[in-house]
């Protein structure tokens, strides 16, 4: 059980249940049908590759009606739902043919999540997510709750662990609360540029193929009219610079309106036993996360981000969430901090760390580390430089380029690795082009293991990975031997406390 | 430098039988896949090497049949500490992992058709830490694994989620 105190609580044979409010049928409308778009979305795909004769109209009918069925059930369950805290749980019950209950431990929620969409806004509701470490989504989303209701429930678990911070709703704030970090419009947008994911890259290409669709017809008459221009020499080279740095535009103007959406007017605050964060333009969100629920703390710093003088920290608790990228499985992250500003931050998250990031004596990836990288590097360029050369001859074989270019990039990563181990702490330094520098607490390990691929073997190195709840890190390469003992030494040291005795245990013996 | 691991326990004999059967059974599941490709491709008009595709894929895992079972069977091994469980495990990706004890959430003991008829068990350990399993060791007898499942679970879990 936990060890943190709980408040005294009222006897609660009959705390009466809490609903919704009466509008958050309405507010539920647009995300459920958002999530069930989405899921049908696979199935509407045909239609695009259908042309004009489309989908049979029974098919649509079906398709129509299931989507109206999980619409319908989406609702009735929003409608059907209610809540309570009772003893140290918060209960949720929905339904009424099929009632369902879920409890949750007031002491095991990790964080908690204030988001008020653009709809609720509009009808001036909330919605709750309460998350735990059990499973891939909140565990509690209670949507369509009025900002008292909100505010009662949070600071009603706060109560239930002892816990006294006061809770404020999204755009609210405490005179008493400390300002750990903001973000301008400048930052976010310069975070943006410096963020060009797959995600983005998809958009943008569909949106160019789509514009060139849309433009091809208007365009063709004044091209058949200059088409002596249009053919001379070098023209080709100029329209795909042209398309190239077009394309580069858009990417940066998408993601930097991506961060916009998400980040305007963030501000992180430290309410003491809490760190809070507030944030984002059209869904107003809110994390709280509770400092001693703090898994890792991760410092990115790609390439470009510290020539510009700034980087990002991910703040990780239990709370399992899914995503692409790192950044966005972060219960916080905190998008713009000037790397000056760095260090202090860091300590505000991981006050047992002796020194600044950059003064620790990190330890070097073990030199043949190096040479698994180089013979990794040469295999890659080998895979795509050899088809290429075979298919396309002579341009194919500029692709044998690569094979410089990843060597230096092993080096690079291999040589601006490291590794550090304090009392309470793992640091870890990787990559970099993209540097990211994780901070685990070595009491929040819940499992290390030591692995050793057939071509470390050959050089006796291996390398050892560190499970912490929701999250993994993986140290440099170290020797194989050094692997092995560092299984047993880096789990904070807790002696196993046996509940009751095992009298008629059976011995641990294998049966030959 | 001395070895930093503990004694390990090993796997009893008839692991390895279980280890032979899932080989078998893995041979026969992915030549009847190769017979069923080659079979397609002779339809499609391709005359004669398709068929050498199901020999090639079986001569290969036969050897392999013949070779991995023992080899994994030698490096199954696990230990019980005071403060941890260890698991080693791996013939081409050889693997230590440390489960400390205070953070095990919930033990599962599993057994398939074919462990039930040799009397063996396969024991899973999840953590906080991910989706699965963290930790498992298959072809334990049932009477260890349920012993070792009952000394796992009686011990208080620490709450450092």
């Amino acid at each position: 059980m936990s060890s943190e105190g709980y408040a005294a609580l009222p006897s609660t044979e009959e705390v009466p249940w809490k609903r919704l409010s009466a509008k958050a049928p309405l507010a539920a409308l647009v995300p459920l049908s958002a999530t069930i778009g989405r899921m049908l979305l696979t199935a509407l795909l045909p239609t695009y590759f259908a042309g004009e004769r489309g989908l049979p109209t029974v098919l649509w009918i079906i398709m129509v009606g299931i989507a109206g069925i999980l619409l319908a059930a989406g609702l009735y369950e929003v409608a059907t739902l209610s809540y309570r805290v009772v003893g140290a749980q918060l209960e949720i019950r929905s339904g009424v043919f099929t009632r369902s209950s879920r409890f949750i431990e007031a002491a095991r929620v990790q964080n908690t999540e204030v988001l008020q969409p653009f709809v609720s806004k509009l009808l001036g509701l909330v919605e709750v997510k309460v998350e735990t470490a059990s499973g891939g989504k909140a565990d509690g989303h209670l949507r369509g709750l009025t900002p008292e209701d909100a505010q009662a429930l949070i600071h009603a678990l706060q109560s239930v662990r002892g816990e006294g911070a006061a809770v404020l709703l999204p755009g609210e704030s405490s005179p008493e609360e400390r300002v750990l970090s903001e973000a301008r419009l400048g930052d976010l947008l310069l975070y943006g540029a410096t963020a060009l994911g797959v995600g983005v890259l998809a958009v943008v290409l569909s949106a160019l193929h789509e514009i060139t669709e849309t433009f091809h017809k208007l365009l063709l008459p004044w091209m058949e009219t200059h088409w002596e221009v249009m053919a001379a020499p070098g023209m080709g080279w100029l329209a795909a610079t042209v398309a190239a740095l077009a394309g580069l535009f858009g990417l940066w103007l998408v993601s930097g309106a991506r961060a916009v959406l998400r980040f305007h007017g963030f501000r992180l605050v430290d309410t003491g036993t809490h760190l809070r964060a507030v944030g984002g333009l059209i869904t107003r969100r809110q994390v709280t996360v509770r400092r001693v629920r703090i898994q890792q703390v991760v410092l990115d710093e790609p390439l470009l981000r510290r020539a510009l003088g700034f980087g990002s920290v991910e703040v990780e608790t239990a709370g399992v969430r899914t995503g692409k990228e790192a950044s966005e499985r972060a219960e916080l992250l905190i998008p713009v901090v000037p790397t000056a500003r760095m260090p202090e931050l860091l300590r505000e998250f991981v006050p047992d760390l002796p020194g600044a990031i950059g003064s620790l004596p990190l330890r070097p990836a073990h030199p043949k580390a190096l040479l698994r990288a180089r013979i990794r590097a040469v295999g890659l360029s080998v895979l795509v430089a050899a088809p290429a050369t075979w298919f396309w001859g002579g341009w194919g074989a500029l692709a044998w380029g690569l094979l410089p270019a990843q060597l230096l990039g092993a080096w690079f990563d291999w040589r601006f690795q490291g590794w550090f181990i304090t009392d309470t702490l793992v640091v870890v330094r990787q990559g970099f082009w993209r540097r990211r520098t994780t901070v685990v607490q070595r009491a929040r390990i819940q499992s290390v293991r030591a692995r050793q691929g057939p071509l470390e073997r050959g050089y006796g190195i291996g390398h050892v990975r560190i499970d912490v709840a929701g999250s993994h890190v993986v140290l440099p390469s170290v020797g194989w031997a050094e692997a092995q003992s560092l299984i047993d030494q880096l789990p904070g040291r807790r002696p196993a406390r046996r509940v009751r005795p095992v009298p008629d245990a059976t011995p641990l013996q294998q049966v030959p | 430098m001395t070895d930093p691991l503990p004694t390990l326990e090993r796997l009893p004999r008839g692991a390895l039988t279980l280890f032979r059967i899932l080989a078998l059974i893995r041979m026969g599941l992915y030549g009847a896949v190769s017979f069923g490709v080659a079979l397609t491709l002779s339809f499609a008009g391709v005359e004669h090497w398709p068929f050498l595709l199901p020999c090639a894929v079986v001569l290969g895992l036969s050897v392999l049949t013949a070779w991995y079972p023992q080899r994994a069977h030698e490096r199954w091994g696990w230990a019980l500490r005071e403060h941890d469980l260890v698991i080693s495990h791996g013939v081409l990706l050889h693997q230590v992992v440390s489960i400390p004890a205070g953070r095990i959430q919930h033990v599962d003991v599993h057994q398939g058709p074919i462990e039930r008829s040799l009397g063996l068990a396969r024991l899973q350990i999840f953590t906080a830490a991910g989706s699965g399993a963290d930790g498992e060791i298959p072809g334990l007898t049932r009477e260890t694994a349920d012993a070792l499942r009952e000394r796992l679970v009686r011990r208080e879990a620490d709450d450092v989620v």
